[in-house]
Order: structure tokens, then sequence, then C-alpha cells
């Protein structure tokens, strides 16, 4: 069965639609990562409206392929004016740069590119190999486990985010709040409409996450633009490694590839988490650490390797469980619902054809990465240079198009702008955005789990704990939890100090 | 403005923004209340602790994010840090696409979106009136192309039907 629709989603991508919407959307990928004002989850946001009309695996495969090529993208930027084009850049920026500087720029990109091939490749494998087998242990779940997941999902994504664990959570839980809004699931009661009749689906979280990434940014270009012309270093010598190059950082290729898959594979962790973990590493399995933030291979193919690697890890938990392993992939999964796909456990079976053609997407988007880079990574600087001044305004123009597109409703435009709105004083109080998005996609799954498993105990909260899953899955929503107190740091360190003075 | 003071401005909202939904949550039927009700708790709860935790933090001034996390957030505004926020632009921005926003249905979609682009890059001094031009014309009948003639996208014509 599994090897079937592995056939049948391959047949599906060699499809002349599909490769044409892979290039596409891996070479707009290429030129949204290299912009330092667009991160990969925006351009993501801004092309999914594109998608609508198109058939939903070829749409997705697009959406994936961007989110490749973004990866990629970002290292131009890092490499060549020392800002990173993604926050998963930021690692490549340490090593990338002053190769850049010492007249070894195209050396670097071509480092970053074979580098970000091999992670992009590994995670697609790794896709390829998990998300089924997980996909069919998955399909056994009931509503007490999908409780537990939904938990589980919230809970790691709120206290696993950048900054303060409640402020995590905060938004999370926010996020679950605002998914009541619209019909109750069981018993139809129109909840929290204020009588609007827009708000009788609930809020359509593709709205929300356009204004919650969009709408911040680009003011955020606009408050904080400096006027400073960008100095580019130029590309002038080969790209591509020599074959002792190669041999040098391959090892670190593969171990920071690993950590990319399973960075992505943890709600909450990204890119931006995977390449400082890859670059760390890299650094302290080195002989010769000194050498590292002055020019070496081996720290700009560890940050590649590792971001790339996200992108197929980050798909696992969204394609199996229906919790996004990334704010990138929450997008992804808001493509799936417009086109009425449910994520979770039947998108390995009821949609098996999406599925699998995505996932060889992936695959072929790795191929088209690394022809595009290799051919227009010269071209991609130019788009380096573009003042934020001039990005801001038609950011908005996207947001504003892209959110009336979903619904075509005025009424939408002015939610996202109230998200966006939302996003920016968030982003002032260092409160992460991600988990608020994560809430609302699951907030309805949660209601319709909690609800269905208490009438199946009649009303006894202990199915939770008596459910092995589900305990083991709550066991570790409240370990995620526990581990971001002052107590867990406290017992930490007292736990460290022992250890040395012993 | 101190960071306590802005995450407890932050907290009163968000608790506000809960009691308006518990008012209406304690007149839902008992089923369809029962899992707002118990957000509601939480947000306020979380929002308490999140005031108290900032409060500590700068008090002590001790940082407990964790070293990933902190150089990822740092980098992912190294280039900008440096610069002071211009909040007047920022509010203005704002402003500009409020307005740009609730024209769009009764002024017309293709009318307010050059003017938009216009406005936005001659306040925020973009780049030269020719490539103001340019830009403005060439996105909105980009966007024309690509919703209204590609996707059958039914945009709002206002003054134009």
């Amino acid at each position: 069965m599994i090897l079937d629709n592995m056939i049948l989603g391959f047949t599906n991508v060699l499809h002349i639609t599909s490769l044409l919407a892979i290039v596409v959307g891996t070479a707009l990928g290429l030129f949204i990562g290299a912009m330092p004002g667009l991160s990969a989850t925006m351009g993501i946001a801004l092309l999914l409206p594109l998608t609508y009309g198109m058939e939903p695996a070829v749409g997705i495969s697009m959406l994936c392929a961007l989110y490749m090529g973004a990866m990629y993208g970002g290292s131009i930027s890092a490499i060549l004016i020392k800002t990173p084009g993604t926050p998963a850049a930021a690692a490549t920026v340490m090593d990338g740069y002053p190769m850049a500087q010492q007249g070894k720029a195209g050396k670097a990109l071509g480092i970053s590119l074979v580098a970000s091939l091999i992670g992009g490749v590994f995670s697609s494998i790794a896709l390829l190999t998990i998300a089924p087998v997980l996909g069919n242990f998955a399909l056994e779940f009931g509503p007490v486990e999908l409780f537990a997941v939904a938990v589980l999902g919230i809970t790691i994504i709120g206290s696993l985010s950048a900054g303060s664990a409640i402020k995590g959570i905060l938004s999370g839980t926010l996020g679950l709040l605002l998914a009541m809004v619209g019909m109750d699931p069981i018993t139809g009661t129109p909840r929290f409409t204020f009588g609007n009749i827009n708000l009788f689906s609930g809020v359509p979280y593709t709205v929300a996450l356009i204004g919650l990434f969009s709408i911040p940014q680009a003011i955020k270009l606009v408050e904080k633009d400096s006027g400073v012309t960008k100095i580019v270093s130029h590309v002038k010598d080969r790209m591509l490694p020599t074959k002792e190059e190669f041999k040098k950082i391959f090892p670190t290729t593969i171990r920071s590839s690993l950590i990319g898959v399973f960075t992505g594979i943890i709600p909450g962790t990204g890119g931006d988490t995977a390449c400082w973990f890859g670059y760390n590493e890299a650094k302290r399995f080195a002989k010769d650490k000194s050498t590292f933030g002055k020019g070496n291979i081996i720290g700009v193919a560890a940050s590649e390797a590792a971001n790339n690697a996200v992108v197929g890890g980050a798909l696992i938990p969204t394609i199996t469980l229906g919790i996004p392993g990334s704010s990138a992939t929450a997008i992804i999964m808001g493509g799936l619902m417009i086109h009425g796909i449910m994520p979770g456990p039947t998108l390995m079976t009821e949609y098996a054809d999406v599925t699998y053609t995505l996932i060889w997407a992936l695959m072929f988007s790795n191929i088209a990465m690394f022809l595009l880079g290799l051919f227009f990574t010269k071209a991609a600087v130019f788009v380096t240079k573009i003042s934020n001044k001039i990005l801001a305004p038609i950011i908005i123009i996207l947001c504003v198009i892209g959110s009336f597109a979903i619904n075509n409703s005025v009424f939408d435009v002015y939610l996202m702008f109230a998200f966006g709105v939302l996003g920016y004083f968030m982003d002032k109080i260092n409160m992460p955005t991600s988990p608020l998005v994560v809430g609302l996609i699951l907030g309805k799954m949660l209601d319709t789990s909690l609800h269905q498993s208490l009438l199946m105990s009649g009303g006894s909260w202990l199915v939770f704990l008596q459910n092995p899953i589900s305990a083991v899955l709550l066991a570790i929503s409240l370990f995620s939890i526990l581990q971001a107190t002052p107590l867990f740091g406290f017992i930490k360190s007292k736990l460290s100090k022992k250890s040395i003075q012993a | 403005m101190t960071n306590t003071k802005k995450v407890s401005i932050a907290a009163v909202l968000a608790t506000a923004f809960a009691l308006i939904f518990l008012n209406k949550a304690v007149k839902l039927p008992k089923t369809a209340g029962y899992l707002p009700k118990i957000l509601i708790a939480l947000v306020i709860l979380l929002s308490i602790l999140m005031v108290i935790e900032t409060h500590f933090k700068e008090k002590n001034n001790v940082k407990q994010k964790r070293r990933i996390d902190e150089r990822s957030e740092e980098d992912e505004d190294s280039d900008d840090d440096k610069t002071p926020i211009d909040y007047k632009k920022a509010f203005l921005f704002g402003l500009m696409i409020a307005i740009y926003i609730f024209a769009m249905k009764p002024v017309g979609y293709f009318i307010v979106t050059p003017a938009f682009v216009i406005i936005a890059y001659r306040y925020l001094k973009s780049t030269s009136w020719k490539n103001t031009i340019i830009i403005s014309v060439g996105f909105t009948l980009f966007v024309y192309l690509l919703f209204v003639l590609f996707l059958k996208l039914p945009v709002p014509m206002g003054i134009l039907q």
C-alpha cells in the first residue's frame, strides 16, 4: 500500500505542471530568501493566494519548494552583505561573510549550495521513510490520543519558542481561545461571534497568519531602515567545491542534516535554532576551533545543511499528526485546509495522492534548488540590494489581495490588519506569534476531541491518564512546561555543580 | 517605557479580552462553554504570571533564555538594533495601511493601490518619482493580470464599477 502510494506520488510529480510549480516555487524561494526583508514564512504566506486556483498537490508542492529554496537563498545575503536573508541563515554569517571578505564569496555560496542540497535530500529521505510509518501509527489514534497530541503541540511550541515560555504558552492559549469563535462543533451553538455573520465559520487562520507574519515585518522594515547603502561583495571565484573540500565538509553536513531533521520535527523549533545547533556542534567536533568565525568552510556547511534539513523534518508532524513543525509548515497546513484537506492521520491514506506528490516534490525541489542556485545565484545578488522602503508597501499590497482572495471578503482584510497590529505589539513585548497561529489551528481539534473523549468516559478526565499513548504524550507536555520553569533551572544548576565537584 | 510596564499593559488587555469572552461564555450551554472557560482562566493566570516573571527578570537582570534562543533572537534583529525605532514613521505607515484598507471597498482596489504606493514611497523617500510611478502602475497591473484575469477574483472595483 505504502509502496503503491509512493509510486503514485512519483508519477504525479513527473507531470509537467508539477515540475513547473517546483521550479517556479524554488526560484521564488531563492529570491525571497535572498532579500533580507522577506523571510521564508512570509514568502509562503504571500504566495498562498496564488495556489488557490491550482490542483492541491501542485499548489502545495510549490509552497514546499519555496520553503526549500528560501533556506538556501537566505545564505546569499548572509555571505555577501553580512545580513541573513532569513533568520535560519543567521549562523551562516559567522564564516560566510569572512570568506566573502577574503575574496571567496563564490566558494562560500558554493559550499552553502552543496550543503543545502545534502541537508535537503537527507530531510526528504527522512520524510519519505518516517512519515508513512508514523502516519500508520497515528491512524490508530482516537479522540483521547488526538486530544493529547493537540495539548502536546501547543505546549511544546509555546515552551520552546524563543524567549519566555510563559509568553509562548499565553500566545498559544490566546490562539486556542480565538479558535473557539464560530459554531461549536458538537452543539452547533454560535460562540463569541458578537452577532457578526462573518465570524460564524470561525476565524480564518490563513487570514490571521498573513496578518501576523507580514504586517509587523513590513512596519519593522520602515521603522528601522537606516537608509545606509548595503555594501555587496562580488562573486568572482568558482562556486563548486573541490573534491578535497567536499570530503572535508561531508561528515559535518551529515551531522547537521540529522540535527536539522530532529529540530524540524519538534514543534516550535525551526531553521533559526537548527542553524546555530548545527554550527555549534561542528565547532565542538572540530580539531582546530580557532578557524571558526574566520572563514571556515565547515562553519558555512554546518549551518546551511541544518536549515535545509529542517524543511523535511518540520513536515513530518505536519503531515502525520496535523501539528505544524514550524511557522512555515503552519502556513502550508493552511494551504491544505483551503483545498478542503484536513491535515492529520488521514492525510497518508485518504489524500495519499496529494501527500506523496508533496513528499516527492520536496525531493525534486532539491535538484531544482541546486541547478537554479548554480546558475542564478549571481542574479540573486541584485535583489539583496533592494531597499526595505521599497519592499514594505509591496508586502502590504500582497497581504491585502491575499487575505481578500481566500473568501472574497473585505471583512477578512480588516481581520488580517487587526491580526497584523496584534502581531506588531506582540513583537514589541517579545511574545512569539507562532504559538498563536498553532493554537488557532489546533483549537477545533482540541475542542472536538475533548468533547468526544469525555462523552466516551462518561465525563471522567481520568480517561486521558488511563490511555497509555495519551498518558505519555501528556507527560511529555508537562515536562516541556516544567523544563522552562525557574525550578527546573535551579535543579539543573544544582546537578551540574554536583557533577563538577565529583 | 520599562519592560514591566509594557508587559503589564499587555496583560491588562489580554485579561480584558478574556473577560469579554467570559461574559459570553457564561451564557453558553454547558458543553459549548466548557473548554472556552478553561482557556479564559488560563489566559488570566498566564497574564499575571507574565507580569511577575518580567518584573523579576528586570529586577534581577537575570537572563534565563537558553543560549541558542538568545543568539538566534539577537541575530534576527542584529542589523537594525543599532538604529533607533522611528515610532512616528511606524504609526504613520500603519495609518496609511488602515486608510488603504478601509478605502478599498468604497473607492476601488485599482485606485487606492497605486495611490497607496505613491503616497507611501513619497513619505518614506523610497525612490525617485519616476521609479515610484513605474512601480505603482506596474505592480497594480501585475495584480490585475494575475488576480482578475488569471485567477478570476472579484476584486472590489468601487467607483470604477
